[in-house]
């Protein structure tokens, strides 16, 4: 078997044990990607650093080590492997508990989900911002100042490219300096 | 199901729209989710974006990923399924495999570095107000307002002390759960 074929055998496992959000299987991906010797360890956090760079979802890393290891037929499959089978699961959760005519117990689970996941996008958020925010105010205050910003009038884009534009200018600055 | 928002949506737009949000979300999707699904076009409600949140969250996979499974699902049955989620990830794909052949060179420009790790910041932001403004839209009625404070206070706190994010599901739920029973 290529590595592109087996690696994207192995997305199918990858996807099912992605419990808990597909961060949390990075390092499991890394040891079979550079144990099976189809990327090295550089090469590897090169490929996870410029899919978080990315837009996109998380779960680009995937594909992304799929294409760096066979081309572009093996991204693909690849990323068909690990999320249909998620997609599937999804679906039919889904079909039970937003049905209709569900029991009032389903509806009442549905409620109790809701700000489970409210507090976990806050947290994720919070997370995000004291992983790249290290030490440097002008990071904490962009963290902050966006935040505060985007709670009170949405969250657009607009927030986003100004905290870029203020990251750069500050960058220049300290350059000039 | 009972997303009344969604069904009936075309393939067309579905692309648009989880393309669209993929393409905006620097430093993970959810809120782009959030803004462009809740906020811009009015497919979910808060509610609905929460629970479909919460569910992809407790299924295996990507939370965002699951939702716009289910989303297209809603809209066109399993083809609406697939296209959103080609949409959702295809073209970032395509940037991303652009990126990773640039990769080497971009380490020359400290200011587009800076600017890529504010734009990160700014996104953390982002990802924080979108929880804060679900909350505080879930948190209308009066009657459920504590208890609805008090159960995402504690998931946020428990995902910011690094414990994982099912378990974090879990305990959450059930206590969600239980407070919910008590009060009923």
């Amino acid at each position: 078997m290529t590595p592109g074929i087996a690696y994207a055998l192995r997305c199918l496992f990858f996807g099912i044990s992605a419990v808990g959000g597909v961060n949390a299987i990075v390092p499991h991906v890394r040891s079979v990607i550079v144990g099976s010797g189809w990327l090295s360890a550089d090469s590897f956090a090169r490929v996870v650093t410029v899919a978080q760079l990315a837009p996109g979802p998380n779960l680009l890393y995937i594909p992304l080590c799929g294409w760096a290891i066979a081309g572009l037929p093996v991204a693909l499959f690849s990323l068909a492997a690990f999320l249909l089978p998620t997609a599937l699961g999804a679906i039919l959760a889904a079909r039970v508990l937003l049905a209709g005519d569900a029991s009032p117990r389903i509806v009442m689970l549905r409620s109790a989900i809701a700000p489970v996941a409210a507090g976990i996008l806050t947290g994720a958020g919070i997370a995000l911002g004291r992983a790249v925010a290290t030490a440097r105010w002008i990071d904490i205050a962009i963290v902050i100042v966006v935040a505060a910003l985007a709670t009170w009038r949405g969250s657009t884009l607009r927030w986003m490219a100004l905290a870029g534009l203020v990251g750069a200018v500050a960058s220049l600055g300290r350059i000039g300096a | 199901m009972n997303l009344s928002a969604v069904s009936g949506r075309s393939y067309g737009e579905l692309a648009r729209i989880f393309s669209l949000l993929a393409l905006r979300g620097f430093g993970g999707v959810a809120a782009q989710a959030r803004d462009v699904l809740v906020e811009r076009e009015g497919w979910l409600t808060d509610t609905e974006f929460a629970e479909l949140l919460g569910i992809g969250q407790i299924v295996p996979g990507a939370n965002v990923t699951n939702l716009t499974a289910v989303v297209g699902y809603a809209a066109r049955g399993v083809p609406g399924a697939i296209v959103a989620l080609a949409a959702l990830t295809l073209p970032s794909l395509a940037i991303a495999i652009g990126l990773l052949s640039l990769a080497v060179q971009l380490n020359r420009f400290p200011a587009a570095i800076a600017a890529e790790r504010a734009v990160l910041c700014g996104a953390a932001g982002i990802t924080i107000a979108s929880g804060l403004r679900t909350l505080r839209s879930l948190a209308k009625v009066p009657a459920a307002r504590v208890r609805i404070t008090v159960v995402a206070v504690l998931s946020a706190a428990l995902v910011v002390a690094g414990v994982p994010l099912l378990a974090v599901a879990a305990v959450g739920v059930a206590l969600s759960f239980f407070l919910a029973g008590r009060r009923a």
